[in-house]
């Protein structure tokens, strides 16, 4: 598998930690190289400022469906059952933060009704950088449980066709029973290996949510202080550029692919992008389109491409929001 | 060498179209409402079950096309059918479906506390049912304001008055919860 020829050089300094990182990890209960690495990027302040960020766990977050029902009415229809409801359309015009959930917001008749969609805040604007439109083919690559997936087809009216591929049985099942309950018809449902799908270039759009770390879930799943190594970074660096290559061999040309990961970690982004644009001709990378900040130019002293800063960073500390990175490129020909 | 048993999309062959026919016309509803669009069916062979979808054409097409039918599941879903009694059991997504057409088909209105009881998957009782078929059999059921909440089963105990009955659940909207997610 291939991979950014600098990754190991970094995820070795990375583990040189300093004094600093080690109070820090201590004091929050991270692995001490995470910590390090947060300081490189963040500088001192910024990097307690994301820890402290972190130890509030994340508000949960609906996305209303409103190819099924007014968002108004579904607001008053919640209100009177007890919610609490807070608008954010800085994510998405269909997002609101649940600021009081008198029963679970996951077991209520309008979720049955598949009024709403439970779905962090960040991952809602990674669509809207993806952009779909009516009568397009488009490929989620990574699609379980659904959230995405059933909000393509939400922005589209049901009016774009939908490729949803997923390896794993059980989160298949999953995505099944979401895009039924969303109510949504114009899809398919492959199970399968997306690096070894066989396709030709024929995607308007490409949406690719690559398995990640999950290093941007902390305030959702705190047992990510710990639980992965460095050299999980380096097989999941590499799992991402083969995802990323395959996407980008699957769009059409002048075709637009978003490449998203729920992480911090800037072998899952920064890194696999700078990579990507260097191996593969014929991309560029475009205005992301959201509130996210602009993605980082180094890291531990290696320097990317100036274009990988036009992709983006959503930080627990600056949007409240979990962590994630996306970019999206234009395939310009083939 | 085991082969492996790959589902595959294919025109749904006569005798599980009639199936469908045959369960929709008891509803009261024609063919065309409960699918729109050509029947497909998801075939494992020698699986005890099909799978039958009425997909948009665009759907089918690009599951001809990109996959050679060979596929997880596609939009449309109708409900499966039992390859060898070819009992019909409805899907969710059909209940939406027919549920528009209350009024002119066999339709269960429900009150809020039998709304409650049938989401959990419980019989409900005459006193909760607000309006319903006065003959036994399979019908399409909604709350007060026509939101489908899933299909059951009416239970007349008088042929000659219409009140009470019971609802048996087939299958409702709490099956998200308990088996979907």
């Amino acid at each position: 598998m291939n991979g950014h020829p600098m990754i190991e050089k970094v995820l070795s300094t990375s583990q040189k930690v300093s004094a600093e990182a080690r109070r820090l990890a201590q004091r929050y209960g991270y692995l001490p190289y995470m910590v390090e690495r947060y300081i490189d990027m963040l500088g001192l302040q910024g990097a307690e400022r994301l820890l402290e960020a972190n130890e509030r766990p994340l508000p949960q977050y609906l996305r209303c469906n409103d190819y099924l029902i007014d968002c108004e009415l579904l607001v008053k229809r919640l209100e009177e059952k007890g919610f609490e409801l807070e608008y954010t359309p800085q994510f998405s015009p269909y997002a609101y933060k649940i600021v009081n959930a008198p029963i679970r917001p996951g077991a209520t008749h309008e979720y049955l009704q598949g009024y709403y969609y439970l779905q962090g805040p960040a991952s809602m604007a990674i669509v809207h950088s993806l952009d779909p439109k009516q009568g397009e083919l488009i490929i989620d690559m990574a699609a379980a449980p659904g959230g995405k997936a059933t909000q393509i087809l939400q922005i589209t009216r049901d009016r774009s066709t939908l490729i949803a591929v997923e390896k794993n049985r059980r989160r298949m099942r999953a995505l099944r029973a979401n895009m039924q309950r969303m109510r949504f018809e114009n899809y398919i449902l492959v199970r399968a290996d997306s690096t070894s799908l066989n396709l030709p270039a024929s995607f308007d759009r490409v949406l690719l949510d690559a398995p990640s770390t999950g290093e941007g879930t902390i305030r959702k799943d705190p047992s990510r202080k710990t639980s992965r190594r460095p050299e999980d970074l380096l097989y999941i660096h590499k799992l991402q550029v083969k995802l990323l290559e395959k996407a980008v061999e699957i769009a059409k040309p002048g075709s637009t692919i978003v490449y998203a990961a729920c992480t911090l970690a800037p072998e899952e982004g920064e890194m696999v992008i700078d990579y990507i644009l260097d191996k593969i001709g014929g991309l560029e990378v475009e205005d992301h389109g959201t509130i996210a900040s602009p993605a980082l130019g180094e890291f531990f002293g290696i320097k990317f491409k100036e274009e990988v800063k036009r992709c983006g960073r959503f930080w627990p500390h600056i949007h409240d929001s979990e962590g994630f990175f996306l970019c999206r490129l234009r395939k310009l020909r083939d | 060498m085991q082969v492996k048993k790959t589902p595959r999309l294919i025109p749904a062959p006569d005798w599980a179209v009639r199936s469908i026919e045959s369960f929709c016309s008891a509803l009261g509803a024609r063919l065309e409402e409960c699918a729109p669009y050509p029947i497909y069916t998801l075939e494992v062979p020698g699986g005890p079950y099909v799978e039958a979808f009425s997909p948009p054409p665009t759907a089918a097409k690009a599951a001809h096309e990109l996959f050679n039918n060979v596929i997880y599941s596609i939009g449309g879903y109708l409900g499966n059918i039992d390859r060898e009694t070819h009992h019909f059991n409805p899907s969710l997504p059909l209940a939406h479906r027919i549920a528009r057409l209350c009024g002119t088909v066999r339709c269960c209105i429900l009150d809020e506390r039998g709304e409650r009881k049938f989401l959990y998957g419980k019989p409900v009782t005459g006193e909760y049912i607000v309006s319903g078929p006065c003959t036994p059999g399979p019908c399409v059921v909604v709350n007060r304001i026509g939101e489908a909440l899933g299909w059951g089963s009416i239970r007349v105990k008088s042929k000659r008055r219409c009140t009470p009955h019971t609802l048996q659940p087939v299958k409702d909207l709490g099956w998200y919860l308990r088996r979907g997610g």
